[in-house]
């Protein structure tokens, strides 16, 4: 009966502002770019029905944040129950990409994660159609920063070209996928824990 | 316009009558048979409520407050900093806002720390008027000129001219909300995602009624000043807006329609918060949820400050949810997931929807007006009435049950 529960994969987008996370979400969820999008206000959603290692389904739920604020209880409101957070950056802005670490640090003082040591985590480094000359943060910078964060998969991508968006939402739905599982198994651990418990005591108490 | 304006002066002899019957008696929006406002009729209207002046007054005494300030060329202000003088800086600068006092005090020393601290660095309390930034001159400058360059609600707002202007207006706001005497590099802001499009609206109302672009910008530094003082404390503050939720949207809502109180605020296990739909809806005013001229129409009355704009938002959006309380309904109870999406996208399923704006205006004016007197029953029966009135007769119960079990066929047949 549990496997036909509806499985949600919440995936949070952060980054600073204007580094394409709205651009990001809408292609691909709907495989479109605009231009135009506004600044977020607050947060927003969108969600996508997917298909994980081929026979497993699942509805993600990619959650665009606003970059320029930093939001203290309404932080926890919009990263609860997260099960991966993506971390971009604009290959031409530097101080996007020096922020990287403080979003990743502030996504794990608010989101109340079981397992912060374990909890996935995506570096997107966007915008990798702008012509060579404005890029700023080499491959290998990004590699050297994805590795001492503790080997965090990163992919180079486009939102306005579409250039690798669909592999590295594959492997954000994977490793979402992974820490659902992960927070299930421990809840139903924690759960028989407590019954265990509680049947112990009700022997006890019929001992007396 | 002209002749409206004329035959609306001629109408309401005084700025009351043209609050009390005009606006929240909706006569306005007679005159014309689309109930369609035109900019330069609005921007009269706005410029009539707030500014209480006539054209071409904008140099007003009144209004000697509200001061455009310069803005400042960030690497000259660097290099000045790193070498020489305060004094030199807010010369530069141009503005009178700083106190003489701090003016050519290091003679060439490198100032360390500012002379003169305005609260207690041990005091964490927040400020009494919600003015929580700290971000410095030039990161503020930076996300304002990222934020304009995404500023949508119209084409002028790619002119670079405009968009100068409106950053000035903006700093200029920033500068006379932060009421400190600390000259402009040493200012900590509270420049928010949001503010850009609430005076995007307010520009395009006075821009193209005022003859000249220093009296566009004085007009609209008013106007947005005005409502940014009582905006900005309750929806752009983090801690003002959870206490608005629940001192007053949660406490209005359950009294009012104890039917959408249990929608909304249903103990379910890991449900989202409402915060994550009502921080958009609130701080940009409706422009994101409902059309331009709907919104426009919320906007004159909440111009009027007749009450206060946290009753007055939480009723509006009372009645909003009232006017869709069957879809709402409708939407799966199992977790509130599909309900916090449905507010977020709420222009999408609202435009199948038409609403009475006007209504809504009139109730929601009415709402507070009862809520001063705390006649909760009255509250509760207007809006039980126009719930009847605006939705199908239909048991929300059954339509649940119903709901569920399309979703249910629904899922199946994706399988």
């Amino acid at each position: 009966m549990s496997s036909k529960k509806k499985t949600i994969l919440k995936v949070i987008i952060l980054g600073d502002s204007g580094v394409g996370k709205t651009s990001l979400m809408h292609r691909y969820v709907n495989d479109k770019y605009s231009q135009q999008y506004k600044a977020t206000i607050g947060a927003d959603f969108l969600t996508k029905e997917i298909n994980v290692d081929g026979d497993r389904t699942a509805t993600m739920q990619v959650w665009d944040t606003a970059g320029q604020e930093r939001f203290q209880s309404l932080g926890v409101a919009f990263y609860r129950g997260a099960d991966c957070c993506v971390l971009v950056y604009d290959v031409t802005n530097t101080k996007s990409f020096e922020n990287i670490k403080s979003w990743r640090d502030e996504f794990l003082v608010h989101a109340n994660v079981s397992s912060p040591e374990s909890f996935p985590f995506v570096i997107l480094g966007n915008k990798i159609d702008i012509e060579e000359t404005k890029k700023v943060i080499s491959v290998k910078s990004a590699q050297d920063l994805a590795k001492s964060l503790g080997n965090i998969p990163l992919f180079l991508t486009s939102a306005k070209s579409s250039i690798n968006v669909d592999p590295a939402f594959e492997e954000i739905a994977r490793s979402a996928l992974q820490q659902n599982q992960n927070d299930a198994d421990a809840f139903e651990e924690d759960f028989n824990d407590a019954i265990n418990i509680q049947l112990d005591g009700e022997a006890d108490s019929c001992a007396c | 316009m002209a002749e409206l304006v004329q035959r609306i002066i001629k109408k309401y002899s005084t700025r009351e009558q043209l609050i009390a019957n005009g606006v929240w008696k909706n006569e306005l929006y007679t005159f014309s048979n689309d109930q369609i406002l035109s900019r330069k009729a609005r921007g009269w209207l706005w410029k009539s409520l707030l500014l209480h002046v006539d054209e071409g007054d904008y140099n007003d005494v009144r209004h000697e407050d509200y001061e455009l300030i310069a803005i400042p060329d960030i690497s000259a202000e660097k290099t000045a900093t790193d070498d020489a003088t305060v004094g030199s800086v807010s010369q530069h600068r141009g503005t009178s806002r700083v106190p003489t006092g701090l003016k050519k005090i290091t003679n060439g020393i490198k100032k360390l720390t500012p002379r003169e601290v305005h609260t207690h660095p041990l005091h964490s309390a927040e400020d009494p008027n919600g003015n929580d930034g700290d971000m410095s001159l030039e990161d503020t400058l930076e996300i304002i000129d990222l934020d304009l360059s995404r500023l949508l609600l119209d084409e002028i707002f790619q002119k670079s001219e405009v968009h100068s202007q409106m950053k000035q207006i903006m700093l200029s706001y920033l500068v006379l909300s932060n009421r400190s005497g600390l000259p402009l590099t040493e200012q900590r802001f509270s420049y928010k995602q949001g503010y850009h499009e609430i005076l995007g609206v307010i520009y395009l109302q006075l821009h193209s009624l005022v003859s000249s672009h220093a009296n566009t910008s004085k007009a609209t530094l008013v106007i947005y000043s005005k409502l940014m003082n009582q905006l900005a404390p309750t929806f752009y503050n983090e801690t003002n807006l959870l206490n608005w939720e629940k001192n007053y949207f949660i406490p209005i809502l359950q009294v009012v329609s104890p039917s959408l109180y249990t929608i909304f605020y249903n103990k379910r296990l890991n449900a989202h918060s409402n915060l994550i739909w009502l921080i958009r809806w609130t701080r940009l005013l409706f422009i994101r949820e409902l059309s331009m001229n709907d919104s426009l129409i919320l906007w004159d009355h909440i111009l009027t400050f007749n009450y206060q704009l946290k009753i007055l938002m939480t009723c509006i959006i009372i009645m909003l949810l009232t006017n869709v309380h069957d879809e709402i309904s409708m939407i799966d109870s199992h977790d509130n997931d599909d309900l916090i999406e449905f507010m977020l996208h709420f222009k999408d399923d609202y435009a199948k929807k038409k609403i009475d704006i006007l209504s809504i205006c009139k109730i929601s004016g009415t709402l507070c007006e009862l809520w001063s007197y705390k006649n909760l029953n009255g509250m509760k029966s207007i809006v039980t009435d126009f719930m009847k009135a605006n939705n199908k007769s239909i048991d929300p119960n059954r339509q649940r049950i119903e709901n569920k079990l399309r979703q249910r066929v629904a899922r199946s047949l994706n399988k």
